[in-house]
């Protein structure tokens, strides 16, 4: 089984299996990396192609220096920042805007998805890189450009603080 | 728990569960998990925190995600390379990135440069210049060539005598005063002309002027009075400046002899560098030969009415009359015999218009000031630049950025909408790929 880099490397020079293979290893990641992050599910499917397509785009620029999903990462929170940027110019610009359309969620989702929309912006990151993508400590680090120790201490400060959240809005039914 | 009583801190328990410790720290670590009660407490509380989170379901990606992406993927293939729907940055344009910032920096760099040099002007403007003016330091000129001037005893009773000049009254002396006067002009004519015959060869006033730059200013300055000294000559003037930043300079008159002017000007060319050297000649002998003429009829016109006021009596009129003649002519004689002095000065001696500078050395120019004193010097001119710098800046902006502005208000849209027209009329299909 090929790694990331080197499939990355064989599309490079123009094998589309290995583009593909690399879409089936990470599209469902990405789009639960931009759903867990965006009200519109519209918008995660977007930019979950957005991100392929400029991996697509800066293929014939890229070096194997650091792993290749900590690349793919890259590009998803650059995506998501400038998304963000654009929600909030819109939001003060049609303060009339609709809700977003919610799925049904179950009652555990929404129990985890509230505990973790009230934590600080960066520690819910460093919490969501970790828990859900399964970064290592040093990826975090280079995703978000912060240093290892600061991802680690706010990671846990994270942790902590998520445990309290979870406790104090426990579903009644009694979740695990 | 308290780390500094615990073998282990908490987030080295999270690092732990998370696989992010170094083996032999891990190592450690479950061996102290299986001892220590509060940090197994803990490590299952992270445990179930994170199964906790998966309850979080975003459901499964739908198809068309995939059709889109292999469809850019094939337009890539073929060489149309697939629009997005906004431009992200790629951590492989880092290079870029920087390039951009570090424009940015070299162009504030400059900025402050600019800035900043005004200020280094006014800083280094502030300087005095010293100067050290010496005159005449050299003994006063030797006597001038003898002039004679029998007739000098009588110049003191002459001056004494206080009346206005009046020519036409020269009609009323006594005809024999008058017949004596013109039969004295002969005479003296012949003497005077005897007078100029002794002069030996042509009167030549020579003059040099020479600009030198020096290493050794000391050394040249010594050895430029001892030259003088040495042929006899003197200063006219000498200056000395010595002002701050620069070398010294030194602007003499020197007087030398005019038989020795050439060896002088041969030794003074060693004292340096020659810069300039000019040197000219006036041939004064006919205005020598004319003076001496006219100052030896004086001088018989003056004994012959001296004569005439002793040998002959008459009408106190007239005797006051010739003393006033006698007055006169007397005048004229101390004239004249102070211009031939300098003339024959001028030409015994030549005269060198002489400059001397030195070469700026700055260790060699002033006592470096004490620590102290740079220091606060230093800091001084520090914050007197920071603060200018502050004012320039804010003056630049309160200047600039007005119009700067309106700019980016004109041409900002236009580029904007061009930018959204050409990826519109252009990239159509690649936009309605994945839209």
């Amino acid at each position: 089984m090929s790694s990331d880099e080197e499939l990355m490397l064989e599309f490079q020079k123009g094998s589309t299996e290995a583009f593909t293979e690399l879409f089936q290893r990470y599209a469902q990641r990405l789009y639960g990396f931009f759903r867990r992050r965006l009200a519109y599910p519209t918008r995660a499917e977007e930019l979950t192609q957005d991100v392929f397509v400029a991996v697509l785009k800066g293929a014939s620029r890229y070096e194997p220096r650091a792993l290749f999903r900590t690349y793919l990462y890259s590009i998803a929170v650059r995506m998501l920042m400038a998304e963000r940027r654009k929600a909030n110019r819109e939001a003060a610009n049609a303060s009339q805007a609709a809700e977003p359309a919610q799925r049904a969620h179950s009652e555990t989702t929404a129990w985890v998805r509230d505990a973790v929309g009230r934590l600080e912006t960066t520690e819910r990151e460093i919490l969501l890189l970790r828990e859900y993508e399964e970064l290592s400590y040093e990826e975090i680090a280079q995703v978000l450009e912060i240093p290892v120790n600061t991802v680690r201490s706010r990671l846990f400060r994270a942790r902590m603080a998520l445990r309290e959240l979870l406790e104090a809005q426990r579903p009644r039914t009694g979740a695990a | 728990m308290e780390p500094t009583t615990h073998a282990f801190h908490r987030e080295e328990v999270m690092a732990y569960l998370d696989g992010e410790l170094a083996p032999e720290r891990a190592a450690a670590a479950a061996a102290h998990l299986e001892q220590c009660a509060e940090c197994r407490e803990l490590a299952a509380s992270l445990r179930s925190l994170s199964r906790q989170m998966t309850e979080w379901d975003v459901g499964t990606i739908p198809a068309t995600v995939e059709q889109n992406v292999m469809q850019a993927a094939t337009l890539q293939k073929q060489g149309k390379p697939p629009a997005l729907r906004q431009e992200v940055r790629t951590p492989g344009r880092r290079g870029v990135r920087w390039l951009v910032w570090g424009s940015a920096l070299s162009a504030a760099v400059l900025l402050l440069f600019l800035v900043s040099i005004p200020t280094l002007h006014r800083s280094r403007g502030s300087e005095e210049l010293a100067t050290q003016k010496a005159t005449r330091l050299s003994a006063p000129p030797p006597a001038a060539p003898a002039v004679a001037g029998s007739l000098d005893k009588y110049s003191s009773q002459n001056r004494a005598v206080r009346v206005a000049p009046a020519q036409r009254d020269m009609k009323t002396l006594s005809s024999n005063a008058l017949a004596l006067r013109k039969d004295q002009a002969a005479g003296a004519g012949a003497r005077a002309a005897a007078e100029t015959a002794k002069q030996p060869g042509p009167m030549i006033v020579r003059r040099a002027s020479l600009s030198l730059l020096t290493k050794e200013f000391d050394a040249a300055r010594a050895s430029l009075e001892n030259l003088v000294k040495a042929h006899q000559g003197y200063f006219g003037e000498l200056n000395v400046t010595a002002p701050n930043g620069a070398g010294r300079t030194l602007a003499a008159t020197v007087r030398v002899p005019a038989g020795q002017l050439d060896a002088v000007l041969v030794e003074l060319r060693k004292l340096g560098r020659v810069e300039q050297d000019n040197q000219s000649a006036d041939d004064v002998t006919r205005q020598y030969v004319d003076l001496t003429a006219r100052l030896a009829n004086a001088r018989e016109e003056e004994k012959r009415l001296v004569q005439i006021l002793q040998e002959r009596t008459g009408r106190v009129s007239d005797v006051l009359e010739v003393e006033q003649e006698i007055a006169s002519t007397r005048q004229q004689i101390e004239q004249m015999d102070a211009e031939r002095k300098t003339l024959d000065n001028q030409v015994q001696y030549a005269s060198v218009d002489l400059q001397i500078t030195e070469e700026y050395k700055q260790s060699l120019n002033t006592p470096a000031p004490s620590v102290g004193t740079r220091l606060n010097n230093a800091a001084v001119e520090g914050l007197r630049d920071a603060a200018d710098l502050l004012i320039g800046l804010v003056l630049w902006l309160l200047g600039s950025v007005p119009s700067l502005l309106v700019l980016v208000a004109l041409l900002g849209w236009p580029a904007w909408w061009m930018v959204r027209w050409v990826r519109r009329r252009f990239f159509p299909e690649a936009l309605a790929a994945w839209r």
